[in-house]
């Protein structure tokens, strides 16, 4: 019996159920994936889930996704050889040559944030420069070029980080477009950043970088 | 706030500066662009500016509103934040799916009531040989009368199994998933252990079948 056969399915099940007010809030279904939600709920979950396609297709999706992904490994701390330096005390060289103890991790194993920087592959923005100040309308945004084929995503936010303007491009460079200039008021401050996605499917970010209008 | 969540997630919800509020959001991003862009890429077979399109997508609306999501599951606090990122993630992948390219909705008959039937349609093709005579030597109208007997006695029948068994069914028969894949979903610990709770259920459907008067050819 394959259900997925679209042309076996006298109930049109293939476009059936449609997310709706008593489907499980996302806290739920992803506490029930963790094995935390009381047994009670367990019970409403799956038994909404067993008549509900949207509910199955996000507990299956959300299921594959969390057991295919590999989290990054952790750099080990490296701890130099202790060489000729048999004067020092193994303390001393200690302190001087390990990092010091980090914070206890989040619950979900979160680093301290004073080590992120290890896991993240940076590039660099270049126009316009940090703090500079320029004309809406003469807006060219851009960064250093990664290998050929990574895709980038410039993001453009206020000071509240809302966003107000995204664009996706092959390209290094981008022209904030004139329908987008208005959305800019004179003398404010913004933010932008680069995201990229690889060929090799690994991503890579700038800081977030800062300019004034005129 | 718990003392044990990064203070840069601390910063991005409680930040009392937009600064600071920003670079909670930078913290977040390049703790977590990994894990979403993984999600996004599974949840479809599109290309990678279609993964790009989706992942600007899930960041926008987890942004959004001064991160409501976020603060929904920091209040919250039963999940670990990465199985919460992923829900989210997939959820927001099929929303921006239906806005793009839509979606039918059927009517008439509720979304429940479909997947009773339906589920009963699947489960029936699977019990019909083992309680009932050879479906080919039936009549036309022979046939109608005991599918649709069938039909509704199953449905009974499948009203009284608890619900994980349902959901089973459901994974099983309606979305066709791979034992390996159903495993996690119902917390057993192997595919094996798919494939024998499916078999006791069906069983169970057989005696419950039994009970309500189909057996061998005579509903």
């Amino acid at each position: 019996v394959n259900a997925k056969n679209g042309d076996a399915d006298p109930y049109h099940w293939n476009m059936a159920t449609h997310r709706n007010g008593d489907c499980p809030a996302d806290e739920e279904v992803a506490a029930y994936l963790d094995g935390r939600l009381a047994a009670g709920a367990s019970e409403q979950l799956r038994r909404h889930a067993a008549d509900c396609d949207d509910c199955r297709a996000l507990l299956a999706g959300a299921s594959d996704s969390l057991g295919s992904y590999q989290r990054p490994p952790r750099r080990p701390y490296r701890v130099a050889a202790l060489g000729g330096a048999a004067a020092l005390s193994a303390a001393a060289l200690l302190l001087m040559l390990v990092r010091p103890p980090l914070p206890p991790h989040g619950e979900d194993g979160m680093r301290n944030p004073a080590v992120l920087q290890e896991d993240v592959q940076r590039f660099a923005g270049i126009e316009p420069a940090d703090g500079a100040a320029v004309a809406a309308g003469d807006l060219v945004f851009a960064w250093d070029a990664l290998p050929e084929g990574t895709v980038y995503r410039l993001t453009l936010s206020d000071e509240r980080g809302t966003m107000l303007w995204s664009e996706r491009t092959d390209a290094t460079s981008l022209r904030l477009p004139a329908s987008a200039a208005p959305l800019l008021n004179p003398g404010a401050a913004y933010y932008w950043r680069v995201e990229a996605l690889l060929p090799d499917l690994s991503t890579a970010v700038t800081t977030v970088r800062r300019f004034e209008t005129l | 706030m718990t003392s044990d969540r990064p203070y840069m997630l601390d910063a991005l919800l409680h930040g009392t500066t937009a600064a600071e509020r920003d670079a909670g959001w930078d913290w977040f991003v390049e703790q977590h662009s990994r894990l979403l862009l993984h999600t996004v890429r599974h949840a479809a077979s599109g290309s990678r500016d279609d993964a790009m399109d989706r992942y600007a997508y899930v960041l926008e609306q987890l942004r959004a509103n001064e991160c409501r999501r976020l603060r929904t599951w920091a209040d919250d606090g039963r999940s670990r934040l990465s199985t919460w990122l992923v829900v989210v993630a997939r959820r927001l992948c099929a929303d921006f799916q239906r806005q793009r390219y839509g979606r039918t909705r059927p009517d008439a008959v509720s979304a429940a009531q479909q997947a009773r039937r339906f589920l009963a349609d699947l489960v029936a093709e699977e019990l019909r040989e083992d309680v009932t005579s050879d479906p080919a030597e039936w009549t036309g109208a022979e046939q109608s009368l005991r599918v649709g007997e069938l039909h509704e006695r199953l449905a009974d029948a499948l009203d009284s199994l608890d619900a994980a068994d349902r959901l089973l069914l459901a994974l099983r028969f309606r979305d066709a998933l791979p034992a390996a894949r159903i495993a996690p979903i119902l917390s057993l610990p192997s595919p094996f252990h798919v494939y024998r709770r499916l078999n006791h259920v069906l069983a169970h459907l057989r005696r419950e079948l039994e009970s309500r008067g189909i057996e061998d050819a005579v509903p």
